[in-house]
């Protein structure tokens, strides 16, 4: 794993905390006043529904101009560099990362039109594939049995009324 | 004395010995499933009850209770997801524990750990119910604005390397746990007109979203993806080792016990209290979250210690502790024992008789739980990328048991990926949840003692419990300072000693 240096290092903690400070400011800003539709009423009182909420808010801003503090005036432990990771291209991690995204988001979609067992399958075996899996044996025998299994323990076992999609079991 | 011998005669029967087993192995298998809860479990055993004798039928239901308390770490060590709330703090130590091979000897001392901690509760309970209860019953809200300030200082100790960092993240729990209706006037916050936030944002869904998944994503991002062969699950632990722990699990199971007693606060902040006490109490703070055996003793002991505990304000006030004993009322329900001070008086020697089975519960979680383990400790060695396809197959369909919700899965899915901005940026995620947990408790009490007060501050330090918990906050705050500050130092120190180095 690459550990960044020490300048690069505390710039990275810097834009971070200074992102949540930015955060922070838009929730005081605009979060609190449209995301709290009693805060119109009621205001800042002690007891409204908002005050809680901003009172939070103010101690994360604190903590986060805090945080930039600290990222500027002194060395933090290192850490990851938080970029690709084991070798692959930025451009490669990104392609990867978007094709777990897009599996998540399948899985998610195709839940309820397919059911939980066709759909496990289906992201089980797209998964096993991305992870390095060429053997057929190995992947057939995995993409119908964890599924499978998983299902049984479910929905059988356990009574969990899981979606059917169009299967009739 | 007599009540004693009649609740034992009652309880000798195989009738009983049975429940109680199948009780702990339903629980362990229930535990160990993310998603499922013991809550669930016990709702569906309850029907199978009518047909019992009350005695078999409370300790059937206790066993499902205690089992899947205790085997909710195996999936926090084995696959980072918490088989149940309470042992949110277990993967802490756990986890790395499994990724050096070590899981094995993470699963051991999470069962040893656990038994050692069910019998001290189930001691208190049988020793001190009425004791206890009479203290818990003494606390108010103010007491509990206190206790969950004092638990909210927690984060201190998990906070990682950068203290303001962890703050931030707790605030950001804070800020998480105030979606939905206010407690109070029942205004919605944060709802932005979603109907599926009303109660707030789902806490298991979260809570696997937040570990699982960024697991799963980190994997495929990885270069070395691929294949690891051989056994992982490393070798079993010691008896040196377990001696280590002792002073430490005797510890975190008396704060289990007394956050068990008191109703509502639960075994997440129980298993939280002791992992942050161990650490502190450390010679070698610094290992914690690195592997460390004594954190998964602390963590586990404090959850499992609370299990026994929260059933004294069931049986001495009827009043239920947390989730599941609320449920486990079903089963007194069903056999028409009315539980309060009266139980205690008018059926004494079923009382007992449920005690004595409580007492071989504890016996029964550790066979069932050595013969699980060796079973278990197997998924190490499952090739992972067999086993994160697997895991997100398990989080999916888990998430979606809780409620029969699609919704929840959405909820998990952007919890995993906020957890992997998390893992990327190094902010730590256990401030986050603690806060997030502790949150509504915290806020709830914090405005009830202000609207009962009419504005009289001092009704904050009204009692002795009040100063009590106020001394021990402003204490852990202060000793989380410092400790912080000693760390940031040593960290500096290497950086100089090694500028710019990689690896």
């Amino acid at each position: 794993m690459v550990v960044m240096d020490a300048a690069s290092q505390k710039r990275r903690q810097t834009i971070i905390a200074l992102g949540f400070s930015v955060f922070f400011l838009a929730m005081l800003a605009f979060g609190i006043p449209h995301g709290i539709p009693s805060y119109a009423k009621q205001g800042l009182s002690l007891t409204s529904s908002a005050f809680y909420p901003y009172v939070v808010t103010v101690a994360g801003l604190v903590f986060s101009v805090l945080t930039v503090i600290e990222a500027r005036a002194g060395s933090a432990a290192p850490t990851s560099d938080g970029e690709s990771a084991e070798g692959f291209s930025v451009p490669a991690t990104l392609a990867r990362f978007s094709m777990v995204v897009i599996v998540f988001a399948a899985f998610y979609l195709l839940l309820i039109p397919l059911g939980a067992l066709l759909s496990s399958a289906l992201a089980f075996g797209f998964l096993m594939i991305f992870g390095g899996e060429r053997r057929p044996l190995v992947l057939a025998a995995t993409i119908i049995g964890v599924p499978v299994i998983t299902y049984i323990l479910f929905a059988k076992l356990a009574a969990v009324p899981l979606p059917r999609g169009d299967l009739p079991f | 004395m007599q009540e004693i011998l009649n609740g034992f005669d009652l309880f000798l029967s195989m009738q009983n010995v049975l429940a109680i087993v199948v009780g702990m192995f339903i629980g362990i298998v229930i535990g160990a499933i993310p998603g499922l809860s013991s809550s669930m479990g016990i709702a569906l055993a309850l029907p199978f009850t009518y047909g019992m004798n009350p005695v078999s039928a409370i300790l059937l239901v206790v066993g499902i209770y205690k089992g899947g308390m205790f085997a909710g770490s195996i999936s926090a060590i084995l696959i980072r997801t918490p088989g149940t709330p309470g042992n949110i703090c277990t993967l802490l130590d756990g986890w790395p524990l499994s990724q050096k091979g070590q899981s094995r000897k993470a699963l051991d001392i999470a069962l040893y750990s656990s038994v050692v901690a069910d019998l001290a509760s189930n001691l208190a309970l049988i020793l001190f119910a009425a004791t206890i209860a009479s203290f818990a019953l003494q606390f108010g809200p103010a007491e509990y604005f206190w206790l969950m300030t004092f638990s909210l200082t927690i984060v201190t100790s998990v906070a990682g390397d950068s203290l303001f960092k962890g703050l931030v993240s707790a605030v950001l729990g804070l800020l998480l746990a105030t979606v939905g209706l206010d407690l109070i006037y029942g205004n919605p916050r944060f709802t932005f007109g979603m109907l599926e936030f009303s109660g707030g944002v789902s806490f298991v869904p979260l809570l696997i979203g937040l570990f699982a998944i960024p697991e799963v994503i980190d994997f495929y991002l990885r270069k070395q993806a691929g294949l690891i062969h051989g056994s992982r699950s490393g070798p079993a632990l010691t008896w040196p080792e377990f001696r280590k722990c002792v002073p430490t699990i005797f510890r975190s199971s008396a704060i289990g016990v007394a956050i068990g007693a008191i109703p509502g606060v639960g075994a997440t902040a129980a298993s939280f209290l002791s992992y942050s006490m161990a650490k502190r109490s450390s010679k070698h703070p610094e290992t914690y979250g690195k592997g460390e055996i004594d954190g998964v003793a602390a963590a586990e002991a404090g959850n499992n210690a609370v299990a026994g505990a929260t059933l004294i304000p069931l049986l001495a006030l009827g009043i239920p502790g947390d989730v599941v004993t609320a449920v486990m009322i079903g089963a007194f329900l069903i056999h028409g024992l009315s539980i309060g001070p009266s139980l205690f008086q008018t059926q004494g020697d079923l009382v007992y008789a449920i005690f004595f089975g409580i007492m071989l519960s504890s016996i029964a979680m550790l066979i069932l739980g050595m013969l699980s383990m060796r079973l278990f400790a197997r998924i190490s060695d499952i090739p992972r990328h067999i086993l994160m396809p697997g895991l997100l197959i398990f989080c999916v369909f888990g998430t979606y048991a809780i409620q029969n919700s699609h919704f929840d899965i959405l909820v998990m899915f952007a919890a995993g990926f906020l957890g992997f901005f998390m893992m990327k940026i190094d902010l730590p995620v256990p401030p986050f949840l603690i806060a997030f947990v502790l949150g509504p408790s915290f806020e709830d009490n914090l405005r009830r003692t202000i609207l009962v007060s009419h504005g009289d501050y001092s009704v904050f330090f009204n009692s002795y419990i009040c100063w009590f918990f106020a001394a021990l906050t402003v204490l852990s705050v202060g000793y989380g300072v410092l400790s912080s500050r000693r760390s940031r130092s040593s960290a500096e120190a290497t950086v100089e000693g090694n500028p710019g180095h990689s690896a």
